[in-house]
C-alpha cells in the first residue's frame, strides 16, 4: 500500500518534472520573438489610440538642404503625435517626400525607413533601406547633408532622442558611399543649420 | 531471494489469494514488483489459478522473469499481457530523460565531443632555421586566397559552412599573432608579423585541406634577435642610400646636380623624423566615389593626382612614399590606414573630390577627423591630450604596440592637433594656387581617417558633382596644380616642425 503510493508519488513528481522542463523550453524558444511582438502591439496599439479618436498633430522642424549654400534650413511640418519612433518614421517620411518651400531633397525618395528603435539611453537606431545606399549621390559634402538632415532633423523634435544611429537594411553599415562614419552615432550638429 | 522460490511464492499466493488483496514479491534481479490481486475479486477466478496469473500479468510491473517461471500457462494469453506491461514503458522513458539531460549538461563541458570537428580550421606556427611556417589545417575543403598588407598575410578562406578557429600558443621569431574573424565573403586569417620584409610562399592540399604558407625573410644576414630594430635600420639604410639624408657627412654634388632642387635641404633637422608619407588615393575597384555629371568618376580622379603628388615627392624630398593603392583595385577603408600604420607612416593625406546634391556647390577644402567620444573615450582622450609629450615618447619605445592596440579604433585622436595644422596649411595652398573657392577646413568623422596612427587629412580637391569643376578635374594641368598644393603645404608643414 505504501510503497504503491511511493510509487505513485515519484511518477506524479517525474510527471510533474516533465511538465516543467517542457514548459521551460517553450519559455525559452519562444520567449526571442515573443518581445518584437511586444514592441509592434505598442507601437499599433499607440497609432490607434491617437488615430481614430481625434488625429491630435504638433508641429515640428524640419531640415532640408538648399540650392544656394550648404547649410540646411528650417521647415515647419505638422505631424501626428504618436510614440517617439512613431513620429521619428513620420518625420524621416516627411524629409523624403521633399520640401514645400523650394529646398532640396536630403535623401532618395525610393528609400524607406524599415524600424526605427529608440533605446533607453536616447539612442535612436534608424533603419534604413538600401536605397538609401544605392541611390545616393555619394562625395563627402552629399552624405554629410543626408545624415545631419535626418540627425538635426530627428534630435530637435523628439525629446527621447540624443543621438542617431544609421543602420541598413538591418545592419550597420561603414559608410554611405566610402566617407563619412556610420559605425558610431551621431549628435545633433547645430552649426550646419542656417541662421 | 532467487527467481525459483519467487516464482513459487507467486504461485502460492496465486492459488489461494484473499479478495482484493495486494502483495509485493521480490523476485531476483528484479526491483520490487508489486502485485495486486484485484483478479480475486471472482471466486471464480480464485479457483482458477490460471485466470488469476494472467491478471496479475496484465497488472503487473516487471514480469518478463515470471514469465518465465510460468511454464504450464496458457502461452498465448501471457504474451498479450506482457505487451500492457506498463514499466517496460515508463522505465526506459525515464532512462532516456536522463540520458538526454546529461548529454545536455555534458555537452556544455565538453563542446566538442557533440559538434562536428570537422568544421575546425586549425593553425599551428613553427620557426625553421631560416624561416617560419605557417600550417592551416581543416577537416573541410576550403578556397584561400592570400594577401600581403604591410607586416601583416591575410589569408582569405572560402566555405560554405561556418568554420571555427584553433590556433596553438605561437613562440615565433616572425608571426606575432594570429587573429581570426568572419567577413561576409567567408572567414579571414590575419597572420601578424613583426616586420613588414618578408616573402612567402604556400602549398595547399586539398582534402584533407592543409594549408602551409612559408615566411621567409628578406635580410637573413640580421637574423632577428630585435625584429623591431630591423625595421629602422632598413628604412635608414634606404633613405641614407638614396639621399644621403641621414649620415652627416655632406651631400655629395652630383646627387644635388642629379636631382635638380633638392628641397630637404631646408628643412629643419627636426623634419628628419618624417621619413614615410602615406597618400591615399580614394575609392578605388568597385567603390567609385562620387560621379560627375558628364560620367567622369571620383576613383580615377584621386588616383591620377595621388601618382602625380607621389612623383613630385620622392623626386624632390628625400622621403618614401606609400600608396594606399596605385591602380584601380578595391581597398577598404580599414586596410588603408592599417597600410599606413604598418609602413611606420608620419604623415598621412587622403585625396577626394567632393559630390554634393546641389550642383552648384564648388570649392575646395581640406578635412582633419572631428571624434565624437563617447565616455569612456572622452576620458581615454582626455589623458591622451594631457600627456600628449609622453605618449609620443612611448611610441618610441618597445610597449608601443600594446598601446597602439589599445587605440586603435581611435589612433587618430592623438595626433588631431598635427592634423588640424597639416590641414591648415595645405589648405592655404590650394586657395593660393587653385583659384578654386576656398571652403575652409573642416572637421568630420571620416571613416579612413579614424585609424591612422600619424597626423591626418583628407583633402577634397574640388566638386565632381559641378559641370565646371569636373571639367578641371580631368584637366591634366589643373591635376599637377593640385599635387604642387599639397605637396608646397606639405614642405611648409616639414619647414615648420619643431
Amino acid at each position: 500500500m505504501k510503497r504503491r503510493r511511493q510509487k505513485k508519488i515519484k511518477l506524479f513528481l517525474l510527471f510533474f518534472l516533465l511538465l516543467l522542463a517542457s514548459g521551460l523550453a517553450l519559455l525559452f524558444f519562444l520567449s526571442g520573438p515573443g518581445e518584437k511582438v511586444k514592441v509592434m502591439e505598442k507601437k499599433e496599439a499607440a497609432a490607434q489610440e491617437s488615430s481614430p479618436a481625434e488625429p491630435l498633430r504638433r508641429q515640428v522642424t524640419l531640415y532640408f538642404p538648399s540650392e544656394e549654400d550648404d547649410l540646411l534650413h528650417a521647415e515647419l511640418r505638422e505631424i501626428k503625435v504618436a510614440s517617439p519612433e512613431m513620429e521619428a518614421e513620420e518625420i524621416i517620411k516627411e524629409l523624403m517626400a521633399g520640401s514645400r518651400e523650394g529646398y532640396l531633397s536630403p535623401l532618395p525618395p525610393q528609400t524607406r525607413v524599415r524600424q526605427v528603435f529608440i533605446t533607453r539611453d536616447g539612442t535612436a537606431y534608424v533603419d534604413f533601406s538600401k536605397e538609401l545606399v544605392e541611390r545616393h549621390p555619394s562625395g563627402s559634402a552629399a552624405e554629410l547633408t543626408t545624415i545631419y538632415a535626418i540627425v538635426n532633423s530627428l534630435i530637435s523634435n523628439i525629446k527621447t532622442i540624443k543621438q542617431v544611429f544609421f543602420l541598413i537594411e538591418g545592419s550597420e553599415r561603414e559608410t554611405l558611399s566610402g566617407h563619412i562614419n556610420l559605425n558610431k552615432p551621431f549628435s545633433a550638429l547645430p552649426s550646419i543649420i542656417a541662421r | 531471494m532467487g527467481p525459483e522460490e519467487a516464482s513459487e511464492n507467486r504461485l502460492a499466493n496465486l492459488v489461494g489469494p484473499e479478495p482484493g488483496r495486494r502483495e509485493t514479491i521480490r523476485a531476483g534481479g528484479l526491483r520490487a514488483c508489486l502485485f495486486s490481486f484485484q483478479a480475486a475479486r471472482k471466486k471464480e477466478e480464485a479457483e482458477h489459478g490460471g485466470h488469476l496469473a494472467l491478471k496479475i500479468f496484465g497488472r503487473g510491473f516487471d514480469s518478463r522473469r515470471l514469465h518465465q517461471k510460468g511454464e504450464g500457462r496458457p502461452g498465448r494469453k501471457r504474451q498479450t499481457l506482457v505487451r500492457r506491461q506498463k514499466v517496460s514503458y515508463i522505465f526506459p522513458l525515464r532512462k532516456l530523460i536522463f540520458l538526454l539531460f546529461s548529454a545536455f549538461i555534458l555537452s556544455d563541458f565538453f563542446p566538442f565531443v557533440f559538434s562536428q570537428t570537422n568544421n575546425l580550421v586549425q593553425a599551428k606556427v613553427e620557426d625553421g632555421i631560416d624561416s617560419t611556417r605557417v600550417i592551416i589545417t581543416s577537416g573541410l575543403p576550403l578556397e584561400v586566397f592570400l594577401n600581403k598588407f604591410g607586416s601583416s598575410l591575410e589569408v582569405r578562406l572560402k566555405s560554405p559552412e561556418s568554420l571555427r578557429f584553433r590556433s596553438e600558443p605561437i613562440h615565433s621569431r616572425l608571426v606575432r599573432a594570429l587573429g581570426w574573424a568572419s567577413t561576409k565573403q567567408g572567414y579571414l586569417i590575419a597572420i601578424d608579423c613583426s616586420t613588414a620584409d618578408f616573402h612567402y610562399k604556400n602549398s595547399i592540399q586539398p582534402r584533407p585541406f592543409r594549408l602551409e604558407i612559408e615566411l621567409r625573410l628578406i635580410h637573413k644576414k640580421e637574423e632577428l634577435p630585435q625584429p623591431q630594430s630591423q625595421i629602422t635600420v632598413r628604412a635608414e639604410e634606404k633613405i641614407s642610400s638614396s639621399a644621403s639624408h641621414e649620415t652627416n657627412a655632406p651631400i655629395p654634388i652630383k646627387n644635388i646636380g642629379e636631382l635638380g632642387k633638392r628641397d630637404d635641404l631646408s628643412l629643419p633637422a627636426a623634419a628628419r623624423r618624417i621619413r614615410t608619407i602615406v597618400i591615399d588615393p580614394g575609392h578605388g575597384g568597385l567603390e567609385t566615389g562620387a560621379r560627375g555629371p558628364q560620367g567622369t568618376l571620383e576613383k580615377d580622379i584621386t588616383l591620377a593626382i595621388s601618382l602625380k603628388l607621389k612623383e613630385m615627392i620622392e623626386r624632390r624630398l628625400a622621403l618614401r612614399v606609400v600608396l594606399t593603392r596605385d591602380k584601380d583595385v578595391d581597398v577598404s577603408l580599414e586596410n588603408r590606414a592599417a597600410l599606413a600604420n604598418n609602413n611606420r607612416a608620419d604623415l598621412f593625406i587622403s585625396i577626394h573630390a567632393n559630390g554634393a546634391f546641389r550642383p552648384k556647390a564648388h570649392g575646395s577644402e581640406t578635412y582633419f577627423l572631428s571624434l565624437k567620444a563617447s565616455d569612456e573615450e572622452a576620458r581615454r582622450l582626455a589623458y591622451l591630450e594631457n600627456n600628449s609629450p609622453e605618449f609620443e615618447k612611448k611610441i618610441e619605445e618597445e610597449n608601443q604596440d600594446q598601446i597602439m592596440m589599445i587605440l586603435w579604433d581611435m589612433a587618430q585622436a592623438a595626433f588631431l592637433k598635427e592634423s588640424s595644422e597639416l590641414a591648415e596649411i595645405i589648405q592655404m595652398e590650394l586657395n593660393k594656387l587653385l583659384g578654386t573657392a576656398n571652403r575652409g577646413v573642416k572637421q568630420a568623422p571620416f571613416k579612413v581617417l579614424t585609424g591612422v596612427a600619424c597626423p591626418a587629412v583628407l583633402v577634397e580637391v574640388a566638386f565632381i558633382s559641378n559641370p565646371e569643376e569636373e571639367a578641371k578635374l580631368k584637366d591634366e594641368n589643373f591635376q599637377a596644380s593640385v599635387a604642387e598644393a599639397i605637396y608646397r603645404g606639405l614642405l611648409n608643414y616639414l619647414r615648420k616642425i619643431k
